[in-house]
């Protein structure tokens, strides 16, 4: 089954570029403009990985992965940040917020399949249980 | 009963939160040059209707004294307070673009970034001769944001410059097709024709987008070519592009056929 990815920026450009490179790559792609959509369309869609941009006016990308995280059915789901961002701050930032990868734009449309597709791999995003 | 300056100011320190936003509106009513700094500092203030009142104050008094007191929140490790200034700083307009193209020589590539924002919000000539300046920014994520703001602004005169901007990376490329196609005219759906030839498949993406927005029956045959495209989503965008020039063409001569691509 083909992987439905949510991109969430604020720019049309770059969301129209990662959705292209993103549908290139095999996946089916929705955008959302700003976090209070893509929160919207999470709630009425499932989807299996969110990439999302981190300055974004309303809500930023902090905040947007802080509220997916605190739904329940999205606790687990992987999130790549693409920001312009590139101080370790901000990526520490990001990855306290609930991110499992943070990429400084302009990004490679292999690099972004690539890594979307390494999100997507059970093992690697599953959280850590402990045994019995 | 007047309150004096000196009082207004140590109100704007104040416990109490309705006396520090009353501070902030009066310094602003009363368009207070001396109070900028205090007013710059109060964006960070733990109240949002205080942090609203400086900032609509900043506005108020406008010109150098509340520019340069805005311009360090631009650093700020607060992205609110960063939006904030930019906010305030698009507001004053015209006023603040000396002081932002000072911005773009700046070694922060974020505060860089934020000044071309900022100069796009402001949209005034002034501030669309320095951004046609940061086309040729060292880094790629401003030069794109500069391509990008000359096509919000949708002047024709920025199409020489974006089209000189074509020899920049791929990223700047895309921003520059997509600016070229809100711009238009004749030498804007040339060069996209161009690049609908680019090497990178994301350009030749961008530059279909354009293509289809422009709806420019000189770009069918490239469309038609890159319908052809091996990636099928490249190739989708061009087909639903070459379907927007034809039924764009029939509308304009209705005694052209629709299916006729010449």
């Amino acid at each position: 089954m083909t992987a439905r990815v949510l991109v969430v920026d604020d720019s049309r450009m770059v969301l129209d570029l990662h959705t292209f490179m993103l549908q290139s790559g095999g996946f089916e792609v929705h955008q959302a403009r700003n976090g209070a959509e893509a929160l919207e369309r999470l709630l009425t869609d499932h989807y299996d990985l969110v990439v999302t941009d981190i300055n974004m006016p309303l809500m930023d990308g902090y905040e947007l992965i802080r509220r997916i995280r605190a739904l329940p059915q999205y606790q687990s789901i992987p999130i790549l940040i693409i920001s312009t961002e590139s101080e370790a701050q901000d990526k520490f930032r990001g990855f306290e917020a609930g991110a499992n990868l943070y990429v400084v734009k302009p990004v490679k449309m292999q690099d972004l399949v690539t890594n979307a597709r390494m999100l997507l791999e059970p093992a690697l995003t599953a959280p850590v249980t402990s045994q019995p | 009963m007047s309150v004096s300056i000196e009082a207004l100011l140590r109100n704007l320190q104040d416990e109490d939160e309705t006396t520090r936003r009353f501070a902030a509106e009066d310094l602003g009513d009363l368009r207070v040059a001396e109070a900028a700094r205090p007013l710059a500092a109060a964006l960070e203030d733990p109240s949002a209707a205080v942090r609203e009142a400086a900032a609509a104050a900043l506005v108020r008094i406008g010109g150098s004294a509340a520019v340069e007191a805005v311009l360090p929140a631009l650093r700020s490790d607060s992205a609110p307070v960063r939006n904030a200034a930019c906010t305030v700083l698009a507001r004053i307009g015209p006023e603040a673009v000396a002081a932002l193209q000072r911005l773009l020589e700046d070694e922060d590539k974020d505060v860089r970034l934020f000044a071309v924002d900022i100069l796009a919000r402001i949209g005034s000539p002034a501030a669309e001769s320095a951004l046609r300046g940061a086309l040729e920014d060292r880094d790629v994520n401003v030069a794109a944001a500069a391509a990008a703001a000359l096509g919000e602004i949708g002047t024709p005169a920025a199409v020489g410059p974006l089209i000189r901007a074509l020899k920049a990376n791929s990223w700047v490329r895309c921003a520059v097709a997509r600016s070229l196609g809100q711009i238009g005219g004749q030498s804007a759906v040339e060069a996209l024709v161009g690049l609908t030839q680019d090497d990178d498949e994301l350009v030749a993406f961008a530059a279909v987008q354009s293509l289809a927005e422009l709806c420019d029956p000189e770009a069918s045959r490239q469309l038609q070519r890159l319908a052809a495209h091996p990636n099928p989503v490249l190739a989708a965008a061009a087909s639903a592009a070459l379907e927007r020039v034809v039924r764009h063409r029939a509308i304009d001569s209705p005694s052209l056929s629709v299916g006729g691509i010449p």
